[in-house]
């Protein structure tokens, strides 16, 4: 059995759970049994500081860089979108209502109606028509009316 | 003495408490009642200072010369003015806009009619009026009709003459408080003597009715006229062109005892006729047919606007 044990440390297999108990109590008692006179022929070697040193500087070689911060663009796309976002919906609540009554503020007779839209316009029309009526007043047409806009050349 | 005093305090106290009673203004209701059972009887020469905000947005302010005997106008133009040479006679419910030059006359349904005899309401949709001493107009002192919305926004003013059955101001103001519309005279006399024959319309003046005015700026314009069928109640008040982006509108404005609405016409839209933002009061409907553009304009619902749009039809076709 004993020999057993010895065959099993010098080959550095797997010890069952009575070989230890075995080998603990015969190290314990001090018995000159082939097993324990192994165990404690066994040379308990302390490693040198210079060794760690060298095993530290391998394992410094060996272990993988610390992984550097590397730009997320990703991450920096969705955050500056949300920066971008939350500054729309604020200057979009922030915002004065739209005009609900059209306030036109260039002729439409042949020229550029840029800041108003057509129906602007026309709604625009017909509110001083409205008006007019509701006033009790009225433009006649100019008397003598040569078909040119001069409203152009006098507002200049 | 002492019973002097205290007499002469409460004659103060007592006259005071009597003339602000008598400052109190009449309700809105009897200022109205008293300007339309007045209107046939007032008779005036008068001067007035006419603003309007043109369609296309500009302000123009005019001179007018009234005579006025009842419901019988007329209104002439300083010499300075851009309208010299014009007269506006007012008969029996018809406008009649002469002018000399082209020695021609405009026949359209009387513009002032409504303002003379229903002079001011609550707007549609809801309001109020209100009556309160107002400013002096012409030398003259006055009561303010306010008319206010349902949001308490003032539509219209009027000042009353405190003595006499008329308006002598008038402002119909857009949501801004702005002017879209008014008048205000500068001097009147009443009871002024009026020359015979200053309400005879000249003679031997060509004739142009709305209808033929109509159909002479369709032509112009290239556009198959339209128009508001008759048995809605609406009535032809007018008819223009206007020229926008280069393309030509053929406007007619409607009136009924209901509302007011505008038609508008083109061969083909450059864009959509809706306006880009909504007004509170007014609405459009808008829609093609037969190669045409059409957009109504009023102060009411789109369902009403879309009802009145089917009876939209051809000039000359039933």
């Amino acid at each position: 059995m004993n020999r057993d044990l010895l065959n099993k440390l010098k080959n550095e297999q797997a010890l069952d759970t009575a070989e230890r108990l075995d080998l603990e109590q015969a190290l314990e008692r001090g018995e000159a049994s082939p097993a324990a006179q192994w165990m404690s022929q066994l040379h308990d070697e302390d490693p040198s500081m210079a060794w760690r040193s060298q095993l530290n500087a391998k394992l410094q070689e060996i272990a993988p860089a610390p992984a550097k911060k590397r730009f997320n663009w990703l991450g920096t796309s969705a955050i500056a979108a949300a920066g971008v976002c939350a500054a729309f919906v604020l200057f979009t609540m922030n915002r004065p209502p739209a005009v609900t009554e059209p306030q036109p503020h260039d002729r439409v007779a042949g020229v550029s109606t840029s800041n108003n839209d057509l129906g602007t316009v026309l709604m625009t029309a017909h509110q001083a028509d409205d008006a007019q009526i509701a006033a009790g007043v009225r433009a006649p047409m100019r008397t003598i009316d040569v078909g040119y806009d001069w409203s152009s050349l006098e507002s200049r | 003495m002492k019973h002097l005093l205290r007499a002469s305090m409460l004659f103060i106290v007592a006259a005071g408490s009597c003339l602000a009673f008598a400052q109190q203004p009449p309700t809105p209701e009897a200022l109205v009642k008293r300007l339309s059972d007045g209107a046939k009887k007032v008779t005036y020469a008068g001067v007035r200072s006419v603003t309007m905000r043109m369609p296309e947005g500009r302000t123009r302010s005019f001179e007018e010369r009234i005579l006025r005997k009842g419901l019988r106008w007329v209104i002439t133009y300083p010499d300075n003015s851009p309208y010299a040479g014009q007269a506006v006679y007012e008969l029996e419910g018809k406008s009649y806009n002469y002018n000399a030059a082209k020695n021609e006359v405009r026949v359209a349904p009387s513009r002032f009619a409504d303002a003379v005899t229903e002079t001011i309401r609550p707007p549609r949709g809801g309001g109020s009026l209100i009556a309160k001493a107002g400013t002096t107009v012409a030398s003259r002192s006055t009561w303010v009709i306010e008319a206010k919305d349902r949001e308490g926004v003032v539509r219209q003013r009027i000042w009353v003459d405190r003595n006499e059955a008329l308006i002598l101001k008038r402002e119909v103001l857009d949501s801004k408080g702005n002017v879209f519309a008014g008048f205000q005279f500068t001097s009147i006399r009443f009871n002024a003597s009026i020359p015979k024959g200053a309400f005879d319309l000249p003679r031997g003046a060509k004739i142009i009715t709305l209808d033929a005015e109509l159909r002479q700026l369709a032509k112009e314009a290239g556009i198959t006229p339209a128009i508001l069928d008759p048995k809605t109640g609406y009535t032809l008040a007018g008819v223009s062109k206007m020229e926008v982006k280069g393309v030509t509108i053929l406007r007619q404005f409607y009136v009924s005892e209901t509302g007011r609405v505008s038609l508008m016409q083109t061969k083909k839209a450059p864009e959509s006729m809706n306006p880009g933002t909504q007004s509170r009061r007014f609405r459009v409907y808008t829609w093609e047919s037969g190669g045409q553009a059409y957009a109504l304009i009023g102060e009411m619902d789109q369902k009403e606007l879309e009802k009145l749009a089917k009876r939209v039809k051809l000039l000359g076709r039933d």
